[in-house]
C-alpha cells in the first residue's frame, strides 16, 4: 500500500512538473531554438563516423527553425529572423557533409534574398559546385544569383554555361545568352521561382517562394504599365499615381510583404521590402 | 580453440544480444518517414540514417562484448576452470575475438539485409536523382564491420591487461573517439591554417596518428550515400592496415595476458 501511494505520488509530481515544463518549452521564443552552432570544424571531430547525420540533422533543424517563424508570421506575429544563425546552420551542415544538397537548396530559397548574405550564399554554392560537380542546380543558382543580385553578367552566363554543360539544357543555353545581353530581370526572376516552386515540397519554403512570386508578378505588372505609358508620352510616369492616372494601371498594387510599391529616381519599380528588406529583418 | 570460439559466441547469444539489437532495428521502421524531413535528398538522407544506425549498433556492440568479456570471465572465475583445461592463454583471448568478430559479421550481415528494405521504401516514394549503388552501400556496411572487429581488438587488449571493467569500457571508447579523428587533426596540422601551431605540438600528434588507429580509412559513407566512385585502391590498402593493425593488437593482447597474474 505505501508503495502504491509513493508511486503515485511520483507520477503526480512528474506530472505536475511535465505540463508547466511542456507549456514553456512551446512559449519559449524561437529566436533561441536556433541555439549556439560550434565550430564547423570542432563539429567534424565530434561527430565521429556520424558527419553525414549531423549534417543532415543541422539542415532540417534550419528547415524547422524557419517553418516554425513562417507559421508566426501566419499567425500574425511579429517574428524575426535569425539569419546569421540560419547562416551558421547552414555553413556547417555543409562542412560536415559538403554533398548535402539540403544546405545549398535552403540557402539558395532563403539567404540568396536577403541582400546581406549574398558573399556567403555565393561561397556554399561554390563548395557544393566542387564537390556534387555532376548537380546542374547550383551553378543554376549561382548564374541566377549573380545575375539578378549583384548585376554581373558576365559571371552569370559563366555559370549558365556550366549548368548548361551538366545538364544537356538547351533552356541554359539560351539564358547565357540572354544574360549576356542583360535580359528583362523581372520575367527571368518570374520564371526562375515558378521552377522552383514546382520543385518545392516543404509549406515553409512553397510559402515563402508564393510570396516573392506574388509580389515579383506585381512588379512585372508595374513595369508593363511603365512602358505603355512610355511608348504613349515618350517620358517616363514619375510616380506609380501617374499611372493610375492615365488609366494605365487600374491601381497600386498591394505589397505582399506589407511594404509599399514605388518608383525609383531611374524610373525603375522598387518595393520597399522586397530585395532591401528594412532592418530589423522580417520574413 | 573451435570449441574457445563457439563457448564465447554462444556466451554472446544468450546474453540475448541479438535480441537487444533486433528491438534496436525497429528503429528501421522510423527511417522512411524521419528521412521525409529532408528538402531535397530523401534517399539519400536514409541511406546516412540507415548506415549510422547500424554503425551505431555495432559500436555498442564491439566495446560492450570485447570489453567485458575477459573481465567477466575473471569476476566469474569462469576463466580459471578454462585455462585449467590444455588451453594457452593466447588460445583463450584469441577464441574470444574471433567469437566477437563473428558476432559483429554476423550483426553486419543481418543489418545488411534490414537497411536495404528502408531505403528501398523511401526510395519508391522519393526517387533519387542519382540511382542507389547498393554495392557501395554493402561495401560501406563491410568496412563497418571491420572497423569494429579492428575495435574489439583493441578493446580485448584493454580487458587483457585491466583488473576492472573501466579501462576496457572507457579506453575502447576513447581510442574510438580518437580514431575517428585523427585523419581530422592531421589534416588541420598539414594544412597552411596550422602555421602557428608549435612544431612539438605537430609531432606529437603526428606520432599520435600513426599509432592510433585510423578510423576514417574505414569511412566509405560517402560513395555509397551519394553514389559516388569508389577508391578501390583505398579499399585494399585499407584492408591490409586492417589486417596488419588487428595482428599487432592481438599479439599484444595475447602477450599481456600470459603474463598477467591470476588470482
Amino acid at each position: 500500500m505505501k508503495k502504491l501511494a509513493l508511486c503515485i505520488a511520483l507520477l503526480g509530481i512528474y506530472v505536475g512538473i511535465q505540463i508547466p515544463l511542456t507549456r514553456y518549452m512551446a512559449d519559449r521564443p524561437v529566436a533561441e531554438q536556433v541555439g549556439f552552432i560550434a565550430h564547423p570544424q570542432l563539429m567534424r571531430l565530434s561527430s565521429a563516423d556520424h558527419k553525414e547525420t549531423a549534417g543532415a540533422l543541422l539542415s532540417i533543424k534550419a528547415l524547422m527553425y524557419y517553418g516554425t517563424l513562417v507559421e508566426e508570421a501566419r499567425a500574425g506575429n511579429p517574428v524575426t529572423v535569425d539569419y546569421d544563425g540560419l547562416y551558421r546552420l547552414l555553413s556547417a551542415a555543409s562542412a560536415l557533409d559538403p554533398y548535402n544538397m539540403d544546405s545549398y537548396y535552403f540557402s539558395q530559397a532563403i539567404l540568396a534574398w536577403e541582400p546581406d548574405f549574398m558573399p556567403q550564399v555565393l561561397e556554399l554554392l561554390r563548395r557544393g559546385m566542387e564537390y556534387r560537380d555532376w548537380d546542374w542546380m547550383l551553378p543554376f543558382w549561382a548564374g541566377f544569383d549573380t545575375a539578378n543580385f549583384l548585376k554581373d553578367y558576365d559571371t552569370a552566363a559563366t555559370y549558365y554555361r556550366r549548368a548548361a554543360e551538366l545538364s544537356g539544357a538547351e533552356l541554359f543555353a539560351s539564358l547565357t545568352s540572354r544574360y549576356l545581353y542583360e535580359a528583362d530581370q523581372t520575367e527571368l526572376a518570374i520564371n526562375y521561382l515558378e521552377a522552383m516552386l514546382k520543385g518545392a515540397t516543404k509549406p515553409a519554403i512553397r510559402q515563402t517562394f508564393e510570396l516573392r512570386l506574388d509580389a515579383l508578378k506585381k512588379m512585372r505588372m508595374i513595369e508593363e504599365a511603365i512602358a505603355a505609358f512610355r511608348l504613349r508620352e515618350a517620358k517616363g510616369p514619375g510616380t506609380l499615381e501617374a499611372l493610375v492616372r492615365s488609366g494605365d494601371l487600374s491601381a497600386i498594387p498591394e505589397d505582399p510583404y506589407g511594404g509599399e510599391f514605388y518608383l525609383d529616381d531611374t524610373g525603375k519599380p522598387r518595393s520597399s521590402r522586397l530585395f532591401n528588406a528594412p532592418q530589423p529583418r522580417s520574413l | 580453440m573451435i570449441n574457445q570460439i563457439w563457448i564465447t559466441f554462444l556466451g554472446i547469444v544468450r546474453d540475448r544480444a541479438l535480441y537487444g539489437i533486433m528491438v534496436l532495428c525497429a528503429l528501421f521502421l522510423v527511417i522512411p518517414s524521419a528521412s521525409s524531413l529532408s528538402m531535397r535528398q530523401v534517399t539519400e538522407l536514409s541511406i546516412t540514417l540507415s548506415l549510422s544506425l547500424i554503425s551505431f549498433l555495432l559500436l555498442l556492440c564491439a566495446v560492450f562484448f570485447s570489453s567485458f568479456s575477459v573481465w567477466r570471465d575473471i569476476e566469474r572465475r569462469y576463466s580459471f576452470s578454462v585455462l585449467a583445461l590444455p588451453v594457452s592463454r593466447s588460445h583463450f583471448i584469441l577464441g574470444k575475438f574471433l567469437a566477437i568478430a563473428a558476432f559483429l559479421t554476423l550483426c553486419g550481415v543481418v543489418l545488411g539485409l534490414i537497411a536495404p528494405l528502408a531505403i528501398s521504401a523511401t526510395a519508391a516514394y522519393y526517387p533519387p536523382d542519382r540511382a542507389i549503388m547498393w554495392s557501395s552501400i554493402l561495401l560501406a556496411i563491410g568496412y563497418d564491420v571491420l572497423k569494429y572487429i579492428l575495435l574489439s581488438a583493441v578493446g580485448l587488449l584493454f580487458s587483457a591487461i585491466s583488473t576492472s571493467f573501466f579501462l576496457p569500457v572507457f579506453g575502447t571508447i576513447s581510442v574510438y573517439l580518437c580514431g575517428t579523428m585523427s585523419q581530422d587533426v592531421q589534416n588541420y596540422l598539414s594544412s597552411s591554417a596550422a602555421n602557428d601551431v608549435p612544431v612539438f605540438i605537430k609531432e606529437l600528434a603526428s606520432i599520435f596518428y600513426h599509432v592510433v588507429p585510423n578510423f576514417d580509412a574505414f569511412d566509405f559513407n560517402l560513395a555509397a550515400i551519394y553514389s559516388l566512385p569508389v577508391d578501390h585502391k583505398g579499399g585494399l590498402l585499407t584492408l591490409g592496415y586492417f589486417v596488419a593493425y588487428t595482428l599487432i593488437v592481438l599479439f599484444f593482447a595475447c602477450f599481456f595476458f600470459s603474463r598477467r597474474e591470476l588470482r
